[in-house]
């Protein structure tokens, strides 16, 4: 029976994925036929921590400095907008060129330039990938949201983390493998961090919502305040005797065994997990070097510390959301511009201070960060307003840790900062490349629903060799 | 249909203890026994509202709120049956989530079958089971007089339809103590109604 068991709570908690983890982790080699899964690739990661910055943070006014926004700043000027694009199909309509509020400075050994919104991010350019070349699909959020998550912007796929979860596994039987950290009820909601057709094991698990306050931060259902551990233990043990007694009654069974030992799980989660969530747990030093303890970068501050403390107990993908619940997400600018600088306050040092923690700590050589939001801002003003629009066809992201080249930038928009024109990364060659440095082959990585097979980049997808270090 | 279910085969038990049976067709494919059923996300539900006593058996109408102007965040505490509850996109009743309701924005054909810690946690501490076990301890102390052991007994028949084998009986005699199930505390009581539900008896009947 008691292998049984075994093999089965190895199929419903981690599933043949983790086959192909321990595989790929050069652990249990002579399993590695199991799945058809397992590639030749050498993972270089073993986690991702993707920082959501919701509403589209405006390339031209961060990280991709363009000096003919200065020279040209008020001009009435022809661009394809995609907006006007997508619903009129006209083509080349005046708009105002707007230069940036925020001065530039280089930074690091690499002299990248970044605006004044980003100075402690700037501090560790030499750690960062930029990729400048950035396309997508979707000019609207919702659509947008959903391609970056799941790479379709209107039919139901599982997300980027439920694949890579469901592809790998999860480290840490006593935590889930996939979270997202206050995510939005909008655009998409649930949906983005879903697991759409794939198992239920791969769901992703909200912690939190974007409405709700930061030092709120728990699982569901650990009811850690409620009853005394000792209380909860005494309880448990009623579960356990009367479900043993009823597990002799029956013949083997190995779900029925699945469903018992599922509360010995549940109990190990109940007193680990909110000790993970326990950010008291930190040194004074630690919580200032993200900002924890400010009025500006607490908030957001404890959702990456605790990023950090997820990855380190071996949760496979966390998503820390910085966005809310309106039609106008956060770094939405269409008007009012300057308040990109209430969110880049937010996020700058706690960011900042999560890969300086991550580094000092060796977790990023093995973490992906990824920040970046589902697309960029035009560099003109939207209406001839005080804003800039939606503009999914160039922007920045970037990339640190985990295999990804340190100290770089890769692709080129347009001299005024619109357009990706060299070396242009869509989503999907994204998605293949993150995919890739967690040694997943993405057009391997399929799950059979509704007749065929599924993947994260559909038909698409390209590595993108450049960025790998 | 009904020649169907007035089968031997299918009035069989899922309980056997044939092992030559067991030997030649472990996967059953030949229908010597019942295949153990497990109680899916709207039966659970039910089963859990009508111990509690709230199971509201009203049939049809509209069973949200008027003005409703979207699913976001929507918090579903009806006490309808499961199939009246309203199947939104983007929000269900937990007990749905946690045990493989399907996602409302996918065709499914079969649904998932899973066993995961957190529908273990979900027993154990959500707040919906243990307002419903603390009703449902409520109304049964209030109908049930006796020794300890009538009351297990009764409270077998009440939730699982048997009366306690020995060994759960003083399971339970154990976690009572010194005092008698009359003197627990609500929550003490509640804490037997919920491991009841909890037990595999329950969620994968006979």
């Amino acid at each position: 029976m008691f292998p049984t068991r075994r093999k089965f709570l190895e199929q419903s908690g981690c599933g043949f994925g983790m086959l192909a983890a321990s595989a790929l982790l050069g652990k249990n080699p002579g399993r590695a036929t199991a799945s058809h899964l397992v590639t030749q690739i050498v993972p270089r990661a073993k986690r991702v921590i993707f920082l959501f910055m919701q509403g589209g943070i405006s390339q031209v006014d961060s990280f991709d400095y363009k000096p003919l926004l200065e020279k040209q700043d008020g001009q009435m000027i022809g661009f394809d907008d995609a907006r006007v694009l997508a619903n009129t199909g006209k083509r080349g309509l005046t708009h105002r060129v707007m230069q940036s509020p925020w001065r530039f400075r280089p930074y690091g050994e690499l002299g990248h330039k970044v605006s004044d919104l980003f100075p402690h991010i700037g501090q560790r350019v030499d750690d960062l990938c930029f990729i400048h070349s950035m396309h997508t699909e979707g000019v609207a959020h919702g659509p947008a949201t959903l391609f970056m998550h799941c790479g379709s912007t209107n039919m139901v796929r599982p997300s980027i983390g439920s694949w890579v979860l469901y592809g790998l596994g999860s480290e840490n039987e006593n935590l889930p493998g996939f979270v997202s950290i206050t995510p939005s009820i909008g655009n998409g909601g649930a949906r983005n961090y879903g697991n759409a057709f794939l198992p239920a094991r791969a769901q992703g698990t909200a912690i939190g919502r974007a409405s709700e306050k930061s030092d709120q931060l728990a699982m569901k259902d650990l009811d850690e305040h409620l009853t005394t551990l000792k209380d909860r233990h005494r309880r448990l043990r009623l579960v356990q005797e009367i479900n043993e007694s009823q597990l002799r009654n029956r013949a083997m069974d190995s779900e029925l065994d699945a469903a018992a030992e599922s509360f010995d799980l549940a109990w190990r989660m109940q007193t680990q997990a909110p000790d993970v969530f326990d950010l008291n747990r930190e040194s004074q030093a630690t919580l200032k070097m993200y900002g924890i303890g400010s009025a500006t970068t607490d908030a957001f501050g404890r959702k990456c510390l605790l990023a950090r403390r997820l990855c380190e107990s071996g949760v496979r993908f966390v998503q820390v959301n910085y966005g809310d619940d309106s039609a106008n997400p956060a770094w939405d600018q269409h008007s009012n511009l300057p308040k990109h600088e209430d969110h880049a306050r937010a996020v700058d040092r706690p960011v900042a201070g999560l890969l300086a923690d991550l580094k000092q700590r060796g977790l990023l050589e093995d973490t992906i960060v990824w920040f970046g939001s589902e697309f960029g801002r035009t560099p003109y003003a939207e209406k001839n307003g005080t804003g800039r629009d939606h503009n999914p066809g160039g922007f920045t992201v970037w990339l640190a840790g985990g295999g990804v080249k340190p100290g770089m930038t890769f692709g080129k928009t347009d001299d005024f900062g619109h357009h990706g024109i060299q070396d242009k990364v869509h989503m999907h060659d994204l998605h293949a490349t993150i995919l890739h440095l967690l040694g997943v082959d993405h057009e391997q990585l399929t799950y059979r629903y509704s007749g065929r097979n599924f993947r994260l980049t559909d038909v698409y997808g390209r590595v993108v060799h450049d960025v790998l270090s | 249909m009904r020649q169907l279910v007035l089968t031997d085969a299918y009035r069989r038990s899922s309980v056997h203890s044939n092992e030559t049976c067991e030997r030649i067709d472990p996967q059953n494919r030949l229908y010597w026994r019942s295949n153990r059923k497990r109680l899916d996300a709207e039966t659970l539900r039910d089963t859990i509202l009508f111990l509690s006593g709230e199971l509201d058996l009203n049939m049809f109408g509209r069973r949200w709120p008027s003005g409703l102007q979207a699913d976001y965040g929507y918090e579903e505490t009806t006490t309808c049956r499961s199939i009246y509850v309203p199947a939104f996109r983007n929000s269900m009743p937990t007990v749905f989530e946690a045990f493989d309701f399907v996602n409302l924005s996918v065709g499914t054909g079969r649904r998932n079958r899973s066993t995961v810690a957190q529908q273990s946690l979900f027993l154990l501490n959500n707040p919906w089971i243990t307002q419903r076990c603390t009703a449902a301890a409520g109304n049964f102390l209030q109908n049930n007089a006796g020794s300890s052991s009538d009351i297990i007994a009764n409270l077998y028949q009440h939730v699982l339809g048997r009366e306690p084998t020995n060994d759960e009986r003083s399971a339970i005699l154990n976690f009572v103590g010194d005092s008698t199930v009359r003197e627990l505390s609500r929550d003490d009581f509640a804490a037997i109604f919920q491991s009841l539900i909890s037990s595999l008896d329950f969620r994968f009947p006979l």
